[in-house]
């Protein structure tokens, strides 16, 4: 017993290390980041030599940096509803209609998220060409729209699955319409999926670059402002903007998370 | 007409399966109808039929004397106790009782104090603030009774609603729904496939099988006079011995068994002599006596001992025909005119009852 005890520990090393190995190399560089983006000095030395807030200063001072924020606040703010618009009615769709197919047609809602953005942008550009529609924000839309659609299917569509539909008979046994019924008995338990998915969307439409990098006109996202500083090398304001994303993003995803998981419940 | 609820003629199919064949039935007023049946035998779909979940084939529902066939159930003035409670997870218990005075506009001030008296009806008043999920199965059971009741239909249906609780609270639910019904005054549709149920709660019983009512009458008359040997097996317990008529003499009839014992029946219906019957005889009817003894009652037919099987309130006691049939006994253990310990395998008695206690049904 013991013996076996042991071995299994002996066993769990290897997992035990890769753990630590990957916790390493994901938040190592970020912390590192995060800590430069602090940094009063020029150089890229550790320890730092001197604490500073100058570089979130320069930031707020730098006006094309703060177009490309807002324009990704107009993409975010145009995509979230958008994909919610199609993705709902589609989970909705596919689990309550008996369509012939359904399960192939929803596995080919999920194609944009296992196809590179890359490919997904550049196919939709081709399609933008053709149709003769001027690159702008609103390709940028559209790209986004439809590269995140997967998460706010697979999402609501797994909520749907586990609601228990005697509720709903439930309901209108007790006299409300089917409007009411949805609103008080069907909304309520696939909220927190509606909401998870929403600020996974947020998330990810913010740090995308790939699709961007092919439907955007003349108006530059936050990513891609970013990825255009970079060309007169790492700033430390870069550090600072970098910062402040992770942060928005960490916690958008820690909000999605908890959501999604009162969700399983 | 002062029927609550009529079905006349109603048919479903789900795709080849005729689930409810021909239903015919009516409730009063302030009447506790039960379906009774094995499972797929239609009960359950003819409930959802009269609650709107389900649409008729043919046939015509009335509730209150207006026809509902096209009528939406949340339009029906129905509610239904379901099976799994079906409460709102995301709602108190408060809420959830007041959900359909909540969905018809009614008043706040005016759904407090309802839920309130309902609440209490169902002895929950200190449970008003509660999730679903902080409640035990009973508890449950009671929420979703005080939630239907709120809306004070014309008649409540309640879908085998306490088939997830335990026996012992069983019992005492039974016992609660039935004073409940009786104080409201309100018609009740229960739908079970417990017999014993059945007969606590019902005014009347409808015994179902194969989407068809085979048999519709107070529980004495479903008890006493099964109407063919469907409802005798499926309503208590019973011997069947397969047999031929062999003679009829006024009122009572003979019948020669496979290994030639003869039975006496009551002559109740039209047979004639060579017919293929089965005789049907309740354990709790039958005695035992020593094979010599001659002095007991009724009919008597010679069978041996095989074995006894005591449950503390009665005794099973199994003999055999001559030829081969087994026959149950049962009664208290005090009950029995023989020293039942005392028997042996293989031990001749005599097993008697009174012969208006056997029932003769065709043999299907």
């Amino acid at each position: 017993m013991r013996g076996l005890l042991a071995r299994r520990s002996l066993a769990r090393l290897p997992l035990h290390a890769s753990v630590g190995l990957i916790v390493v190399f994901m938040y190592v560089p970020m912390v590192m980041l995060v800590l430069f983006s602090f940094n009063g000095s020029k150089l890229l030395l550790f320890p730092l030599a001197d604490l500073s807030w100058k570089w979130y200063a320069v930031l707020f001072a730098d006006h094309e940096l703060q177009r490309s924020i807002w324009n990704s606040v107009i993409v975010i703010v145009a995509v979230v509803p958008m994909t919610l618009a199609v993705g709902v009615p589609l989970a909705f769709a596919l689990d309550r209609y008996r369509i012939p197919g359904a399960a192939f047609i929803e596995q080919l809602t999920l194609v944009p998220l296992i196809v590179p953005g890359l490919i997904t942008g550049l196919a939709i550009l081709i399609v933008v060409k053709r149709m003769g529609i001027p690159l702008s924000l609103w390709t940028v839309v559209l790209g986004h729209s439809v590269g995140w659609l997967p998460v706010v299917v697979s999402q609501v569509h797994a909520r749907l699955r586990r609601f228990d539909r005697r509720l709903e008979e439930a309901s209108l046994d007790l006299g409300a319409n089917p409007w009411q019924t949805f609103r008080r008995v069907t909304y309520p338990s696939i909220r927190n999926a509606i909401l998870g998915s929403s600020l996974l969307v947020m998330t990810l439409s913010l740090n995308e670059v790939a699709i961007t990098f092919f439907l955007t006109g003349k108006d530059n996202t936050m990513p891609m402002h970013i990825w255009s500083m970079l060309r007169h090398g790492i700033t430390p304001e870069i550090n600072a903007i970098a910062s402040l994303s992770i942060l928005i993003s960490a916690a958008a995803v820690v909000i999605a998370l908890r959501a999604l998981r009162s969700n399983e419940e | 007409m002062d029927a609550v609820v009529s079905l006349a003629g109603v048919t479903k199919a789900f795709g080849r399966i005729r689930a409810v064949a021909g239903v015919t039935l009516s409730i009063a007023e302030g009447e506790f109808v039960t379906l009774l049946g094995p499972s797929g035998c239609g009960k359950t779909t003819t409930l959802r039929l009269i609650s709107g979940f389900e649409t008729a084939d043919a046939g015509d529902i009335f509730i209150a004397g207006r026809r509902v066939n096209d009528v939406p159930p949340y339009r029906r003035d129905v509610n239904t106790v379901f099976q799994s409670y079906a409460l709102f997870p995301h709602l108190s218990v408060a809420e959830n009782v007041g959900y359909g005075l909540s969905v018809k506009g009614v008043a706040r001030a005016a759904i407090r104090g309802k839920v309130a008296e309902f609440l209490a009806r169902v002895g929950l008043t200190d449970k008003a603030k509660a999730m679903p999920r902080q409640l035990s199965g009973g508890q449950m059971q009671r929420v979703a009774l005080a939630r239907a009741l709120i809306n004070e239909p014309k008649v409540l249906l309640l879908d085998e609603p306490l088939s997830a609780l335990d026996a012992k609270l069983r019992q005492s639910m039974q016992i609660e729904l039935k004073h409940m019904q009786r104080n409201l005054g309100i018609a009740f549709i229960y739908v079970t496939h417990d017999q014993e149920e059945a007969m606590v709660l019902s005014d009347r019983i409808a015994v179902m099988n194969e989407g068809r009512i085979v048999q519709l009458g107070t529980p004495e008359d479903i008890f006493e006079r099964p109407g063919d040997v469907f409802v005798a097996a499926f309503v208590g317990d019973n011997n069947f011995v397969p047999g031929t008529v062999a003679r009829i003499d006024g009122s009572t009839v003979e019948i020669v068994d496979f290994g030639g014992t003869v039975w006496k029946a009551p002559l109740t219906r039209p047979v004639a002599v060579g017919r293929p019957v089965v005789l049907a005889l309740r354990p709790q009817a039958i005695s035992l006596d020593a094979g010599s003894d001659s002095n007991g009652r009724g009919h008597r037919v010679a069978a041996t001992f095989r074995e006894t099987i005591y449950v503390g309130t009665t005794v099973r006691i199994t003999v055999a025909l001559p030829g081969g049939h087994l026959v149950e006994v049962q009664g208290a253990p005090a009950g029995f005119r023989i020293d039942y310990r005392a028997l042996r395998p293989g031990d001749p008695v005599a097993v008697g009852y009174p012969t208006e206690a056997a029932l003769v049904f065709d043999r299907p």
